[in-house]
């Protein structure tokens, strides 16, 4: 899909710290760029690297620049790479249209393992993702970065996810581009791989 | 939950805070959190469970006499000035050098290993020095691992030669119970303790309560006791003995829950020792350390057992005043669950 | 993507603020520039440093702020336009150099200084508003709004401090320096620089030279004179900019990336043709006649900006001596409360601020009442999310071993802390051991003071703690205080080879310089013995000898300041290196106690490392494979042995 559905359009990516969605902002941005659109891309940094709630906001525009942030509500695509933070970031951010691409597996936070606080059971969680969105997608990307050697993997599978929703403007060969321009050989070859797995999942439960 | 519900808080409150705590190191033996360093109970971290064998098995939280006494010897806690007896003597090692060891008559290395030899237990777990090598106890309590040289770490002893060394040493009793949570259940060995009092009180209340995750009370198939007279062993290094003040509100002169009790001969018998066998777990064992030679024994003359009956009588009269005193009340004695039969006893002609 | 240093004006990147900065800075001929990391403007020094060799320019990672801002200071008295990048608190670190520079000018190179304020203190010990420096100091200050203008003014930034005859600061924030946009490269220039000290003796005409402060206060008066000088380049900049109606009911002024929330908010609110936006980009020193002109077109202004009232109390000073000539004004913002007086601002608050103001409503696009209060609802399962150290982080068993020789030890011992990702021993990831943390080398700083209170019977143990990082930039005069004046403390040092919490950038004891070329070697160990203290160097994975090492430390107190060095590399640098996982981890279920008495989920409740996790279904302690990095470490923390490691 080469147009955009909506000016601008908004797309959250979020997860746990450490977990890659800085590059995964950052191949999109530039996927974006590449394709002649206009993108902002506002990371978070530092401290909540260490294992906190991270969120990368990409605004979208054929030809303006935007804030750095998304507005309250003004969401439309929330890519996530842990399930909870897709609840999360659809409480601040969401509305009834957006439309949610998330990584099934669990980070569990320190007070949920020490047992101070509980985390809640999957179906729920998914019900309610399902019940304030638009669209609700549930991958098992690490599931499948680590069937393909590493839970490294898990942010380009949801990448090709996110691709293969057909929800932004970027086709696969773009991202292959861009992914050319970081990786060499055996990794590139591994990225691809994952890009496409990551494609066929989202495919999969649409 | 409240945080003053948690068992080692009130633990703290109710025992160490008080000044009651003799240090047996009884609450450290099941339990990461806890341990013993340099006189007092140290607490590492906070655990939040509100029913913990530290408080349970302490031996100066609430104890039933009675139950107890129930449990070792399967009747009421006995109103004789020493407990219950099967057998007094005078005992002691065969073997010189034992004895020149111990420094007395050796009994209780004597005994030990030749329970060993005989096959009735598969160790002795005791105190060793880490300086001496770590012989197989790491009780992941991370005071104990934290050894110097010349820290006192739990050891099983398994060959008699061991045996001998390990309880002939000053500090032979100091972590021995921080050693027992770390011989695993699933060993199915059996194995005995030497203890002071208090120290057998806290296994002996072991026995009675629930099983715990990690270790098994019922390996423990021989429980030796020492008199005790409110001396503490030596920290090796240090030049002095950590006296306890807390002792002075224990009842307990000889160890009257163990399977032996075993006291030194006293001035008149400086090369011999008192022991008393009180149950049939004692017994096949000393007969066993008879019949092989590896001790030697007479009756226990009635000078020495009447010196003994005073010096334990006078024990329990003095814990029961000073509980009172403790508490302010002569109906509150605190831990000591003694039948009123007992205690009354105990006041007559005071 | 083109490197910053692509030599191709008029392309179109995707950059975030601190690269933009980094290419406006060669644009503008930067030649030497210097930095101490801190978030967030790291990167900065991390791209010049990437393309040093190519631009021949120079690019250090400094020990600390003042020695980057004193450095760059040198290379502008050279003839070497400089630059100099730093966190907020960096600009305190170096106020002292600076007000002197004021005194003696920057020379003909040019200095430009990016300084990073963090709104709410996202990754800072404090929150802090840097601009008022450039108040105090008499110091030209730029303020962009997206990466395109930081690019800009950054080039021409180096202009204004050789008008100002000081350094130009450039101030960014957090939500702009990470923020990736738009940006059309310029030209980059083609001179070649000769650097030349120029004020040496002339014994036949000897002279004080130009490059010394001193006991002349009339010094004072040029700076002021100078900074004048910069009045009429802020007026006729494009920086400064009014758009909107001829009368707009409200007027908005505001300056950097508050400037988008404001033109977004108004969009989104349909009020362009109603409210104002004057943003001011050149904003110190005012300019007072474009800002007069924007004043009279309404009565009505709301200050909009971060972090505290900089541009509204400068501007309302000058209201202040214009009232007798203008219509009265309602003055809105940080001092009336409209706008918070601390944290970051983003679109929504603005826009509600904005039409309150108005009289609109504010409604989030889409969401119903209804769908407001189930979602909320909903969002109420989803836990809180605190950070931790990373698995494998050696830190957490430095602080598990401080823990224990703290409580084994008995005397109410506590640990004065610093700034780093070991900060994190100020909550639970390191189990709440730090009790004091202000600035780099506030540890072991206020460590000397409680060790010298044997006066009044202190007896509690005083430990301090800092990275290796901060070893270097602040705590060496404070440990030469601590032998000099006899204080009682051990200062415990983290050496995990790293500038960890801010992107892992290298320093003096790594053996790396920035441009990834070998470095000198500052042996930390060798620093400690020749000022006099008692060094001990251990493993913080080694628990039972590091402990014991502690314990030792901590009766030794003969030896007043002790150095105790907890030397393993960090797991992050370590892993990106080795691309390995050491052991692999397993928790064997026969054996974890879990919930019950002897354990109480000490790993997880305790250790806290995030690759253990609670199995609700077997209630065990389980390893998540997707996070441990095989450390091995909690095998050696479990009491009942139940975790097993496995080399991989």
């Amino acid at each position: 899909m080469n147009e955009l559905a909506k000016d601008p359009l908004n797309l959250i990516i979020g997860g746990v710290g450490g977990q890659g969605n800085v590059l995964m902002a950052l191949l999109v941005g530039r996927a974006l760029v590449n394709q002649g659109m206009v993108a902002g891309v506002g990371d978070t940094y530092g401290v909540s690297q260490r294992g906190g709630a991270v969120a990368s906001h990409v605004r979208i525009s054929k030809d303006r620049s935007y804030g750095p942030l998304i507005p309250a509500g003004h969401a439309d695509i929330i890519l996530t790479l842990e399930p909870a933070e897709a609840l999360r970031l659809l409480s601040q951010l969401g509305n009834p249209n957006t439309v949610v691409i998330t990584n099934s597996r669990p980070v569990y936070p320190p007070d949920v393992s020490s047992g101070r606080a509980k985390y809640p059971k999957l179906e729920d969680l998914f019900k309610a993702l399902s019940d304030y969105s638009g669209k609700s997608m549930v991958v098992d990307a690490t599931e499948e970065a680590l069937r393909l050697g590493d839970p490294i993997f898990t942010n380009i599978v949801m990448i090709g996810s996110l691709i293969g929703a057909d929800v932004v403007p970027i086709d696969r060969e773009t991202m292959a581009a861009m992914l050319a321009e970081r990786f060499k050989g055996a990794a590139l070859k591994s990225n691809y791989v994952a890009l496409d797995a990551g494609i066929a999942l989202v495919k999969s439960v649409i | 939950m409240e945080i003053q519900d948690y068992a080692s808080l009130k633990l703290r409150e109710d025992v160490i805070d008080k000044g009651l705590c003799p240090l047996c190191g009884g609450c450290a033996s099941g339990c990461p959190y806890l341990g013993e360093y340099r006189g007092r109970i140290v607490q590492l971290d906070c655990c939040t469970l509100t029913d913990g064998s530290c408080y349970r098995n302490c031996p100066r939280t609430a104890t039933d006499f009675d139950v107890l006494s129930q449990t070792v010897f399967g009747q009421p806690f006995s109103s004789e000035e020493l407990g219950v007896i099967q057998g007094a003597y005078l005992a002691r090692a065969s073997d010189t050098s034992v004895r020149a060891a111990a420094d007395g008559g050796g009994v209780v290395p004597a005994l030990l290993s030749a329970s060993v030899d005989a096959g009735l237990i598969a160790g002795v777990l005791t105190t060793g020095l880490s300086s001496n090598g770590r012989t197989g106890l790491l009780s992941r309590n991370v005071i104990a691992a934290i050894a110097g040289p010349e820290t006192p770490i739990p050891i099983l002893a398994r060959n008699p030669a061991d045996v001998v060394a390990h309880t002939t040493a000053p500090h032979r009793m100091a972590r021995t119970l921080a050693g027992f949570n770390s011989v695993a259940k699933e060993t199915g060995e059996r194995f005995a303790m030497t203890c002071l009092p208090c120290q057998v009180a806290s296994m002996r209340k072991r026995l009675g309560g629930p099983a715990d995750s990690r270790t098994d009370v019922s390996s423990v198939a021989l429980l030796v006791s020492e008199f005790c007279a409110a001396k503490r062993w030596l920290e090796p290094g240090e030049d002095r003995q950590i006296a306890n003040k807390a002792c002075s509100y224990c009842w307990d002169l000889t160890g009257e829950f163990a399977d032996v009790s075993v006291g030194s001969g006293r001035a008149k018998y400086p090369d011999w020792n008192t022991v008393f066998i009180r149950t049939d777990a004692g017994k096949n064992a000393f007969d066993a350390a008879v019949e092989s030679g590896a001790i030697e024994t007479q009756p226990l003359p009635e000078e020495s057992l009447q010196a003994e009956k005073k010096a334990s009588w006078d024990k329990k009269k003095r814990a029961v005043r000073n509980l009172a005193e403790l508490s302010g009340s002569k109906d509150d004695l605190g831990y000591l669950g003694m039948p009123a039969r007992v205690v009354d006893a105990l006041r007559a002609g005071e | 993507m083109a490197g910053i240093d692509a030599d191709a004006p008029g392309t179109t990147e995707l950059m975030m603020g601190n690269e933009a900065i980094a290419r406006g800075a060669l644009e503008g001929g930067v030649g030497f520039a210097a930095q101490y990391p801190g978030t967030p403007s790291s990167e900065i020094i991390a791209v010049l440093a990437g393309v040093a060799k190519n631009m021949g320019i120079h690019a250090e990672w400094s020990s600390n702020e003042m020695v980057a801002v004193e450095a760059a200071a040198g290379a502008s008295f050279a003839g070497i336009p400089a630059l100099s990048a730093m966190k907020q608190n960096g600009v305190n670190v170096s106020s002292d150099f600076l007000v002197n520079l004021g005194m003696t000018g920057i020379g003909s190179g040019g200095l430009v200084l990016i300084t990073g304020d963090d709104p709410s203190a996202i990754s800072s010990s404090n929150e802090e508003d840097s601009r008022w420096i450039c108040k105090w100091m008499d110091m030209p200050l730029l303020e962009p709004t997206t990466a395109q203008e930081a690019k800009d003014m950054v080039k021409w930034a180096f202009e204004v401090s050789r008008v100002a005859g000081h350094a130009c600061f450039v101030r960014e924030t957090t939500r702009l320096a990470h923020t990736r946009g738009k940006v059309v490269l310029g030209e980059l220039p083609k001179t070649e620089k000769k650097a030349y000290f120029p004020d040496v003796w002339d014994m036949c005409k000897p002279a004080k030279s130009q490059f010394t402060a001193g006991p002349f206060g009339i010094l004072h008066h040029h700076l002021h004179e100078r900074l004048k000088k910069v009045v009429p380049m802020f007026e006729a900049s494009e920086f400064n900019e009014y758009a909107g109606p001829e009368k707009p009911e409200l007027l908005l002024i505001t300056s950097g990336i508050c400037h988008l929330y404001c033109t977004e908010a108004v969009n989104m609110l349909g009020l362009g043709e109603r409210v104002g936006v004057c943003k001011l980009g050149a904003s110190w020193p005012l300019p007072e006649v474009f800002i007069e002109t924007q004043l009279r077109r309404t009565d009505r202004v709301l200050f909009v900006e971060e972090i505290d009232p900089f541009i509204e109390g400068s501007v309302l000073e000058m209201a202040a001596c214009l009232a007798c000539e203008m219509p009265p004004i309602t003055f809105m913002g940080k001092r009336s409360g409209h706008i918070p007086s601390w944290g970051a601002l983003s679109t929504d608050s603005v826009a509600m601020t904005i039409a309150e103001l108005m009289g609109v409503e504010y409604s989030v696009a889409g969401r119903t009442k209804e769908y407001q209060e189930g979602l909320t609802e909903a969002a109420r399962m989803v836990p809180p999310r605190a950070i931790n150290l990373c698995p494998g982080c050696p830190h957490r068993g430095t602080y598990w071993i401080i823990k224990n020789a703290l409580t084994i030890d008995g005397r109410h011992g506590f640990v004065s802390g610093d700034i780093g990702c070991y900060s994190l021993g100020f909550i639970g990831a390191g189990f709440f051991q730090e009790r004091t943390m202000h600035c780099m080398g506030g540890g072991i700083g206020v460590a000397n003071g409680l060790g010298n209170l044997k006066e009044f019977g202190f007896d509690q143990p005083v430990l301090a703690i800092a990275g290796d990082s901060t070893f270097f930039h602040a705590c060496i005069p404070a440990i030469i205080n601590g032998v000099y004046n006899k204080a009682n403390f051990i200062f415990v040092i983290v050496d995990n080879s790293a500038t960890a919490m801010t992107g892992f950038q290298p320093h003096p004891g790594v053996g790396r310089a920035a441009t990834g070329d070998p470095a000198p070697i500052v042996d930390m160990e060798a620093v400690c013995r020749a000022i006099g203290a008692r060094v001990e160097v251990c493993d913080p994975f080694d628990i039972e000898g590091s402990t014991r090492t502690l314990l030792n430390l901590m009766a030794d107190e003969s030896s007043g300041a002790r150095v105790l060095i907890m030397r393993r590399v960090c797991e992050l640098v370590r892993g990106r290196r080795e691309k390995t996982r050491p052991y692999k981890m397993r928790v064997n279920p026969d054996v974890c106690a879990g919930d019950s008495c002897g354990c109480n989920r000490l790993c997880i409740r305790v250790f806290g490392c995030p690759g253990l996790i609670w199995d609700e279904e077997t209630g065990r302690a389980r390893i998540d494979e997707a996070i441990c990095t095989g450390c091995g470490l909690c095998a050696d923390i479990c009491p009942q042995g139940a975790i097993e490691r496995e080399a991989a």
